[in-house]
């Protein structure tokens, strides 16, 4: 950089801020940019306000169940009779109601498996193998047995693969209730061998099965006032949205299962021992966590085989879903968890194989999820909230949540401080704790905040991943966090193809980092970096509160987060979530102006100063010594050779006395301000807009940092130039030095430059090998070929 | 049945079953060349689960994934089945050096080099871990160009071409 001081006058420094460059491009521009979103939304109604609150006519249907199933432990089938009653509460007349049949999604013919596209044979995944071989030799499907109406008359229906319609012989008019009956069985699914929400795992040793029961019963599908029917077929991926009620189930299982549900367990004098009566009881006033059934009683358990069946009964109110799990093998642990002022009875059931990994670390996460959850949005408002193991990866449903992770086989597990030899990863202990954080939490985005995730994936997964990262990183410090951090998201950023997260799409792609980790960056970057924890975490706690047992679009939720903030993030959403653009600023150039003060006695001698300190060329240097010819002749000398062009004249003496009269005061005090004008030019690369996160170093090595709001893109998105005025001398500037941005290439982000290696120089730099196995990693450590 | 029809008649019935909560596999790497300009320098980072699924349905035994001898031979190996580069003429270039790597429980990183002749256009075909997950999506990044140059490798497109010739 060189300062310049040239003929810059007061009144031109005065009227120099901001000079954008304009740049011909076919991107949006600034004032495009931060433009409101006006037409991409929803037209404001009664039923959804323009505050993104649900409205005085807002409405949503209901559904209660009331249902008895048995598990067949022989033949791994499931037979089952339910009584729904309708409550139509929309203001529309209904000819027909629709039902989803998930099951269906195994039939042979189901779209599931005749949409499937061949793959790259070369691409093969082996569990595809294993997947098709158990998918096709399983019947599946819905076996429907009878649909009658409350008076045992049968009821017009047809079955359109995972969904059926029920034709109602009057229309059902606003306010009507109708009530109907579904009998069915179904064979279950080996899960182990599938990718399903719910089936059966088979343990060879003891011979016993595991059974996680879900999406198992004919549910009556949303009806909205956005969507109408969501009816939509079920292909495995998509997941859905569901009618809140009350659920009444009665589980019958062999007498030695243990099961655990949605709900609250009605009759425990008739299926629980009176030791496990006795510690269940205990359990729902301690804090402190307690074995309902011991390891060892599960053990022994295993090689029971009962002949007679006892029947579970469950009560769920204001669900929209109903799972369960049944085993002899569950091993039960317990212990009351706070959600504000609530109490919550967090549960845990695993087999012997769980352990040890999840009787110290399952139910503490789900105590930890819902203590953390209830601060960013509502006190958790159900009684129960259950973590099982077994084998579905990971999936929610309401107070019941299924996940996967497991010790290896000799117990031992992977921890990250431990040394790695002996430990492996699928059953690490971080996995564990972040599958049962997030299945625990999607209680309060989907089950609770009932949006919809067939159409909006992202207003779940992506407020449930975001919330994830917080209780993670509440967890323990540096917890090793898969997403959140906005550098993670960097390289989906500036990959293609990619769709904007507001694509509503079936087919998005790249979906676990368009639906997942995208909008949860998002969120954290919009909390921590845009609108500050207190505004933000209102907001999203009032958002969460308005839609708690309601259905919200994502209008509602934009909307909510600038009505309870007063924070315009239309460009936010914008850039976020309607683009695909990423972040990438440079700092670009930094000019110096200093104020020509017009004294000459000042101005020569900065001249001169100037001047002095210019080195001498290499033809200057060189010429020194050789004598010149006016040393040789001095009667050549003048006027011109004597004078000192930085002598101050009466000539410049008379031109400043003239400048002083011409000025007022005020104008005065304002020369002889002895300030450095530094104009800074930062270049937006990546085109998304952002704040302006600064690091400013001082000639004296002071640091000061601030933050230019991503305002300062709105006349001109791609180059701005920011004034900053100082005392003293600036010797660095850096953008993002926290990296709380996302920028995608931090090689531009500081000036004077900072060189950038590429991570597998810093690799290869590294001295010094992981100090945790240096010991042993001496011996042997070099490149292997 | 034929060979042919077999292979229809799967092709009608695979599909991606998905880890289903978590639809959540990529990868990434950094490329750059060495200072001679002979040598791809490959950081590239996985998940530390899937790879240790993939080496343990490579051998048909466990494979814990742990950072010794024995791991990076059979790492090196995969990547050599996974990770390489074609020319327009046939030739193929697969990693070499296995030169570290590091595991943590967010992400496993793997360095590697692929001796190539640079003087020859590349393409670089990068299916890791597409034997594991359907939907495994690898990115990759060469450092000599601007980032949104980023190649992205599916299952249905697991080549993307690389590099011009000098
Ligand atoms: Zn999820």
């Amino acid at each position: 950089m060189h300062p310049t001081r040239t003929a810059l006058g007061l009144l031109a420094l005065l009227a120099f801020s901001i000079s954008p460059t304009l740049h011909a491009t076919d991107r949006q521009s600034g004032p495009e940019k931060f433009a409101q979103l006006d037409y991409l939304l929803d037209t404001p109604t009664e039923t959804r306000l323009a505050s993104g609150a649900p409205g005085p006519v807002y409405w949503q249907q209901r559904a209660d169940y009331d249902i008895e199933v048995t598990i067949d432990d022989r033949a791994q089938r499931l037979i089952g009779r339910e009584t729904i009653t309708y409550h139509n509460q929309s203001p529309h007349s209904l000819r027909y109601i629709w039902l989803q049949l998930d099951q269906n999604r195994f039939r042979p013919d189901s779209d599931d498996m005749l949409t499937k596209t061949a793959p790259d044979f070369e691409q093969f995944p082996y569990k595809t193998l294993a997947n098709l071989l158990t998918r096709q030799d399983f019947e599946g499907g819905v076996d429907l047995k009878a649909i009658e109406d409350a008076n045992g008359k049968a009821l017009n229906y047809t079955v359109n693969k995972t969904m059926l319609r029920i034709d109602l012989a009057e229309a059902l008019a606003p306010g009507e209730q109708f009530r109907f009956s579904v009998a069915w069985e179904h064979n279950i699914i080996d899960a182990t061998a599938v990718g399903a929400r719910g089936g059966y795992e088979y343990f060879e040793a003891d011979e016993n099965y595991l059974y996680e029961i879900a999406q198992w019963y004919p549910r009556v599908a949303a009806y909205t006032d956005y969507q109408g029917w969501q009816n939509k077929q079920f292909l495995g991926n998509g997941e859905f949205t569901l009618e809140l009620g009350t659920f009444e189930v009665a589980i019958t299982v062999p007498a030695d299962h243990i099961v655990a549900a949605t709900g609250v367990l009605q009759n425990p004098g008739d299926v629980l021992s009176r030791k496990q009566r006795q510690r269940y009881e205990k359990a729902q006033t301690s804090t402190e966590q307690r074995f309902i059934v011991t390891p060892e009683e599960a053990k022994q358990n295993e090689s029971s085989r009962a002949s007679v069946k006892k029947t579970w009964r469950f009560r769920a109110e204001n669900v929209r879903d109903f799972a369960f799990a049944s085993s002899r093998k569950f091993i039960w642990d317990a212990r009351m968890a706070k959600s504000g002022s609530r109490d919550v009875l967090a549960m845990s059931f695993y087999p012997n194989e769980a352990e040890p990994l999840w009787s110290q670390y399952s139910t503490p996460a789900v105590a930890h999820t819902i203590d953390v959850y209830s601060r960013f949005t509502f006190e958790y408002p159900y009684p129960v909230s259950i973590s099982v193991n077994g084998p579905v990866g990971g999936m929610e449903y309401p107070m019941i949540t299924f996940n996967k992770p497991r010790p290896y086989k000799d117990g031992t597990y992977w921890d990250v401080r431990q040394k790695p030899d002996d430990k492996t990863w699928e059953r690490s202990k971080y996995g564990l704790i972040s599958v049962i954080i997030h299945e625990v939490g999607h209680n309060y985005f989907p089950m609770i905040v009932n949006s919809d995730e067939r159409q909006w994936t992202w207003m779940d997964e992506g407020l449930n991943t975001f919330l994830q990262f917080v209780t993670e990183q509440a967890w323990e410090e540096e917890y090793p966090s898969r997403r959140g951090e906005p550098e993670k998201i960097v390289e989906y950023m500036i990959s293609a193809p990619q769709v904007p997260i507001m694509t509503n799409s079936e087919s998005i792609y790249q979906f676990g980092s368009n639906a997942y980790a995208k909008p949860a960056t998002a969120l954290n970057i919009l909390r921590e970096s845009i609108m500050g924890r207190e505004l933000f975490d209102h907001a999203f706690r009032e958002y969460a509160t308005r839609w708690k047992f309601k259905r919200p679009t994502p209008a509602d939720f934009f909307r909510s987060m600038e009505d309870a903030s007063a924070v315009d993030l239309d460009w936010f959403w914008r850039g976020w979530f309607y683009g695909t653009e990423y972040v990438d600023v440079a700092v670009d150039n930094i000019a110096l102006y200093q104020l020509d003060t017009g004294n000459p006695e000042v101005e020569k001698a900065w001249q001169k100063t100037q001047k002095d300190e210019r080195e001498p060329t290499l033809g200057q240097q060189r010429n020194a010594e050789a004598e010149t010819l006016l040393q040789r002749y001095p009667q050549l000398r003048d006027f011109y050779t004597e004078s000192d062009e930085f002598s101050v004249t009466p000539w410049d003496y008379a031109q400043y006395e003239q400048l002083q009269q011409s000025l007022t005061d005020r104008e005065k005090a304002l020369l002889s301000v002895d300030k450095n004008f530094y104009a800074v030019t930062f270049r937006n690369i990546g085109g998304l807009v952002t704040p302006l996160p600064l690091r400013i170093t001082y000639g004296d090595g002071e640091v000061e940092e601030l933050q230019i709001p991503a305002e300062i893109w709105r006349r001109n998105a791609n180059e701005v130039t920011k004034l900053f005025i100082t005392d003293r001398e600036i010797t660095g500037i850096e953008f993002d030095p926290y990296r709380s941005t996302a920028d995608a290439d931090t090689a531009n982000n500081a000036w004077p430059r900072k060189p950038e290696t590429s991570r597998f120089k810093l690799f290869k730099e590294k001295e010094e090998p992981n100090p945790m196995r240096r010991d042993e990693q001496e011996k042997w450590e070099q490149p292997i070929y | 049945m034929n060979r042919l029809s077999l292979i229809i008649f799967l092709a009608l019935l695979v599909g991606a079953p998905g880890a289903l909560a978590h639809p959540w596999h990529t990868s990434f790497a950094e490329l750059g060349w060495n200072d001679d300009g002979d040598t791809l320098e490959v950081s590239l980072r996985v998940l530390p689960e899937d790879l240790e699924t993939a080496l343990t349905w490579r051998r048909g035994e466990t494979v814990v994934l742990a950072d010794n001898p024995d791991v990076r031979s059979q790492t090196l190996a995969y990547l050599a089945e996974r990770f390489l580069l074609h020319s327009e003429s046939g030739e193929v270039f697969r990693p070499g050096r296995l030169l570290g790597m590091e595991i943590g429980h967010d992400a496993a990183w793997l360095y590697f080099t692929i001796a190539a002749d640079t003087g020859l256009r590349l393409s670089l075909y990068n299916a890791v871990l597409m034997d594991v997950e359907g939907t495994q999506t690898n990115r990759a990044r060469p450092l000599w160009l601007a980032p949104r140059d980023t190649l992205l490798f599916t299952a249905a497109r697991p080549e993307q071409s690389l590099w011009q010739g000098r």
